[in-house]
């Protein structure tokens, strides 16, 4: 019996899931329902073509195209009428990519004695649903439960941050590093308490996240003040509109999260299963194999954060290297923050290793002496 | 001393005390990496070069060096590469073929106004640049998870060498699942610290949802997200299976010659 309640329960929420994706599919596609004007394009009435860049043989290899498309609106009072639109792109595409019939875009409207419109934004929004969903039955049908249960996280740790940085806007005289640390304890121990429960094990990895983070936070934050930031280029930050640097030092302690979690996990979850098989080992080899374990995955976490960071340097480096400005000059704009942020949780990482294996020492010992 | 010179010193002070010669060694591969991006960004400086398949051939240097210089040459950190190999050519797909849907390529207009006196026309495709960019976020994720199956299962093999290539199989998934939430937490927490500015900057604005699920800036980071989290939970069917198949394989001809 309780096996079938609970493929029904099962059923339930698998439908009503695959209810709200349709049924967000098809609001997002009624256009009324959203403010800004939409139109549809629905054909191309002539294109012209200007070479903006040609090879050393003549050949072009980048052009314009200027398009001129019949659009109908889709929304707003003048909902149902078409109107002549202009759009570009080019090969590159380094801003507009090319559109064709069919594609929503949002517009500027402008009432004069003809009506026009301009291009603002692509509509995405249905494509990212798509994707959202894609990644959500991949996660479950691959992952299962720990598969539904990353996604909950990822939506648990968005929300978190997310309050966070609500309350800091409204606030503005309050720390947005104090709030992300506040932040960093709820997720860190909401995570370890749900996977492994409230056990000593989950005490010890706690702690030494905790711990980990926050002399990581503390080495960085002396180096910063030190060195008078010296040689950090702050422009790529520059569509913020209050001080970077607090932005920036907060995102430190958020990029690492993860990292230490991981590091602090899995050496702790190691330490223990040894203790919990051979419960008369010294306390020297326990350290021993902390070490071993810690030298192992000390490799593959830097260079996993240490993507995840540079990648996305790649294109405006690209711009600067195009535009013949010097190697030098180029890296120092554009990989200056990243950079720092990836040896700060490298920092980060490293440091994580010896505290976590001292944690773990601690608490197996107070369960012997007990 | 510029601030990112000491910090690099403390790391490789901390890498070679705690890590000792594989700390050094995770340190170099480090300079390694930053090199290897370097040069991939020199090669798609020429427009004639398409920037994914320099990224892939990246991709290939930085898993072999990552594997084979960190975890040393040997069975487990092949099965880990071929692995992680399959699962990028399939990996590339599908990010490009969600870069095109949501027209994600290119830059912001965000970022268009901080470029403003660059020019963009040099016949190099940024729609493939931001593929790219994917593609090499998550290679390190990747990868790690790769090893990470391999590993217990040739261990586990070792100890139970009967087992069948379903049972073999199966729990090579299970180590890869349990990893799973941690290995994505790990990626999206550095994401979230590189995003922090724009979501300030989405607070600030007071930016309706509607606005945040169309904003190509917004809409390229969450793109982002969801397909280095499909990379890190494709990789482990694909290395969990390759693992399986290659430990029974050499089972049966081990015992084809005894025979």
């Amino acid at each position: 019996m309780w096996i079938v309640k609970r493929r029904t329960i099962k059923s339930i929420v698998a439908a009503s899931l695959l209810l709200g994706v349709i049924i967000s599919y098809l609001l997002m596609g009624i256009s009324t329902l959203y403010d800004r004007a939409i139109v549809e394009f629905i054909d191309i009435h002539q294109v012209t073509e200007t070479v903006l860049q040609t090879n050393e043989a003549g050949e072009a290899i980048d052009t314009m195209y200027e398009v001129t498309f019949e659009a109908e609106l889709k929304n707003t009072n003048y909902r149902g009428e078409t109107l002549m639109m202009q759009y570009e792109y080019s090969d590159s595409s380094p801003y507009h990519a090319e559109l064709e019939a069919g594609d929503k875009v949002f517009v500027t409207l402008r009432e004069g004695s003809d009506l026009t419109a301009e291009v603002i934004e692509v509509k995405r929004d249905q494509e990212v649903l798509i994707l959202f969903s894609l990644f959500f039955l991949m996660m479950l049908v691959i992952g299962k439960r720990q598969g539904l249960f990353a996604v909950f996280s990822l939506i648990f740790h968005v929300a978190i941050m997310a309050g966070a940085i609500y309350y800091f806007v409204s606030q503005p005289n309050t720390s947005l590093l104090a709030l992300m640390s506040v932040a960093t304890i709820l997720m860190t121990v909401a995570s370890l308490v749900s996977v492994s429960g409230l056990t000593k094990k989950t005490l010890s990895a706690i702690l030494s996240t905790l711990t980990g983070l926050a002399v990581m936070m503390v080495i960085t934050l002396l180096v910063l003040r030190l060195t008078n930031q010296q040689g950090l280029r702050f422009e790529e930050m520059g569509l913020l509109t209050r001080h970077p640097d607090a932005v920036f030092t907060a995102g430190l302690l958020i990029g690492a999260i993860g990292a230490v979690m991981d590091v602090a996990v899995t050496i702790g979850s190691t330490l223990f299963q040894i203790k919990q098989e051979h419960p008369t080992i010294e306390i020297k080899d326990l350290i021993a194999s902390g070490r071993q374990v810690g030298q192992d995955i000390m490799g593959t976490m830097t260079t996993i954060v240490f993507f995840a960071y540079m990648s996305g340097t790649i294109p405006t480096l690209l711009i600067y290297l195009l535009n013949d400005a010097s190697l030098g000059f180029s890296l120092s704009m554009n990989f200056s923050l990243e950079l720092v942020r990836a040896l700060s949780s490298g920092i980060g990482i490293v440091l994580t290793i010896p505290i976590s294996i001292l944690f773990a020492v601690l608490f197996t010992k107070v369960g012997e002496v007990r | 001393m510029t601030t990112i010179s000491v910090l690099a010193m403390i790391l490789f002070v901390l890498m070679s005390v705690i890590g000792g010669k594989k700390g050094l060694l995770s340190f170099s591969v480090m300079l390694i990496h930053v090199s290897v991006i370097i040069v991939a960004v020199l090669i798609m400086t020429d427009p004639g070069a398409s920037p994914i398949i320099i990224t892939l051939i990246a991709s290939v240097i930085i898993s072999y060096v990552t594997l084979y210089l960190i975890n040393g040459k040997n069975k487990k950190t092949q099965t880990a590469f071929v692995a992680t190999m399959m699962t990028m050519v399939v990996l590339v797909g599908l990010i490009h073929l969600f870069v095109l849907l949501t027209n994600v390529g290119g830059f912001s207009t965000e970022e268009v106004e901080e470029l403003s006196i660059y020019s963009f026309y040099f016949g190099v495709n940024f729609t493939e640049v931001i593929t790219s960019v994917i593609i090499l976020s998550t290679i390190g994720a990747v990868t790690d998870e790769a090893i990470s199956v391999a590993s217990p299962m040739y261990e586990l093999f070792k100890y139970s060498p009967n087992q069948s290539r379903k049972e073999l199989f199966n729990s090579g998934m299970q180590v890869g699942i349990d990893l799973l939430a941690t290995s994505a937490n790990t990626l999206f927490f550095a994401f979230f610290g590189s995003y922090l500015a724009l979501l300030v900057r989405f607070f600030d604005m007071g930016y309706h949802l509607s606005e945040v699920l169309n904003a190509k800036v917004f809409v390229q980071e969450i793109v982002t997200i969801l397909l280095s989290g499909m990379g890190v939970l494709l990789i482990v069917p694909v290395t969990a299976y390759l693992t399986a198949y290659r430990l029974t394989t050499k089972k049966e001809s081990d015992t084809s010659i005894n025979m």
